[in-house]
């Protein structure tokens, strides 16, 4: 089957400058479904085993306590166009992605979890961590096949089928997630938001159904920014973002054999001082 | 004589393919799905034991959160309970625990090493669920029935 994808991407782009006040606005809007997709020719090792059972944290860790790990470096080698790094005519190990996540449950009804990642990706990120997730996560109703929660820290940003996994590569089907949806230009603005979300899932006999309303302040990362709406990075200025809006409505069918999802996601970006290419 | 030929590839298809196919293990199935004793369920539905493993369904009752054993996926009672007792592939289950690893919602059954440390953990931790391929002389354990 092959990955059926609607979708409307409307970046009003501004001039050369951004000037003060005004708005980076985007609004996307999909529709897909769980499916196949051919991407860049590339190898990779998703998962180390030693990656995740080489503390067996099973016996250091109290029994509420998980942690998890993975290990992941890409090999590209591209006919033509470089892929992280000397791709073309060669191969590239440009990009490496580390995570290491803990969850600890003190309650029935209350967990927390967090995730710290590691990427290098080409020339754009030499090299970064940064915390991909850290949240509370209270039950407010489980009874019976309904579910209703908070998420409240920095929490994921449920776009698409695989956004809220992007950075971990054996939890989609292609190595690399077509750009069509998950943007890796501007990816910062779509990891994670710091704020909250509420989450319902109902589960029935032919499927659940999964409802996420999440309201946040996406990471901004100046630099990435720059290049987009400037094509450089080399400018004054600085940039921030605004609270957004992202909620997701999916459909699972016999335990995700099949998942149909809609996404909507509004994202504000405002630049403070008028940015001045050097 | 084996000549390096059109058809080689072909011959070496067939020796290969031969070989694997007969080496497989011959999967028989027995897998019992075991509760400790504490646990106010009797039957089940093949939906329930699904939610359940896929950490869905995460109570029993009001309070009482449902704790959850797995063997390692190399296990071969593990691929014979995920194929035959919750007629799901082994990467589909795989798939759902990661992702809610990795996306920060939620945390996946805890992994034993062996069926003698599933016996002694459902023998002695409340709420617990977990699965064994016979079952064991236990009288903290007890089957549990799904359809």
């Amino acid at each position: 089957m092959l990955l059926t994808i609607i979708n409307q991407t409307r970046v009003n782009r501004l001039p050369a400058a951004l000037q003060a006040g005004q708005w980076l606005r985007m609004r996307f809007f999909c529709i897909n479904s769980l499916g196949l997709m051919v991407w860049v020719m590339c190898v990779t090792l998703p998962r180390i085993g030693l990656a995740e059972n080489f503390l067996d944290p099973a016996k250091v860790l109290p029994e509420n306590m998980q942690l998890h790990g993975f290990m992941s470096q890409a090999f590209f080698n591209s006919s033509d166009n470089n892929v992280y790094g000397q791709s073309a005519d060669g191969i590239s190990p440009g990009l490496t992605e580390i995570g290491l996540n803990l969850n600890y449950q003190p309650l029935n009804n209350l967990r927390f979890a967090a995730q710290g990642l590691y990427r290098r990706a080409g020339d754009v990120d030499p090299g970064s961590l940064r915390l991909d997730y850290g949240l509370a996560d209270l039950t407010l109703i489980d009874y019976g096949n309904s579910l209703l929660g908070l998420r409240a820290g920095r929490v994921k940003i449920p776009y698409g089928l695989y956004n809220e996994t992007r950075d971990v590569a054996f939890t989609h089907p292609t190595i690399l997630l077509p750009q069509g949806i998950y943007f890796d230009r501007s990816r910062s603005l779509m990891l994670s938001a710091d704020g909250g979300s509420l989450y319902a899932e109902q589960r029935t006999g032919l499927g659940d159904i999964k409802f996420k309303f999440n309201v946040g302040m996406p990471s901004d990362d100046l630099n990435e920014i720059k290049t987009i709406v400037l094509g450089t990075n080399k400018a004054n200025g600085s940039f921030s973002t605004k609270p957004a809006i992202v909620t997701q409505l999916s459909y699972e069918h016999n335990n995700g054999e099949f998942i149909f999802a809609v996404s909507y996601m509004d994202l504000k970006g405002a630049s403070k001082n008028p940015p001045m290419l050097k | 004589m084996l000549k390096s030929g059109r058809f080689a590839p072909i011959v070496w298809f067939v020796i290969v393919a031969g070989s694997l196919l007969t080496s497989l293990p011959k999967s028989v199935f027995a897998v019992e799905v075991v509760v400790n004793k504490s646990v106010p369920v009797s039957t089940f539905s093949l939906e329930d034991l699904q939610a359940v493993f896929s950490m869905q369904k995460r109570n029993w009752s009001k309070h009482r959160q449902i704790k959850v054993f797995i063997l390692p996926e190399s296990s071969q009672t593990h691929q014979d309970f995920v194929k035959h007792g919750l007629r799901m592939f082994s990467h589909q289950i795989r798939r759902i625990w990661d992702r809610m690893i990795y996306s920060g919602s939620g945390a996946p059954p805890v992994e034993l090493s062996s069926e003698k440390e599933m016996i002694n953990k459902i023998a002695n931790t409340p709420d617990a669920i977990g699965y064994l391929s016979a079952k064991p002389d236990n009288e903290n354990i007890r089957v549990i029935n799904y359809h």
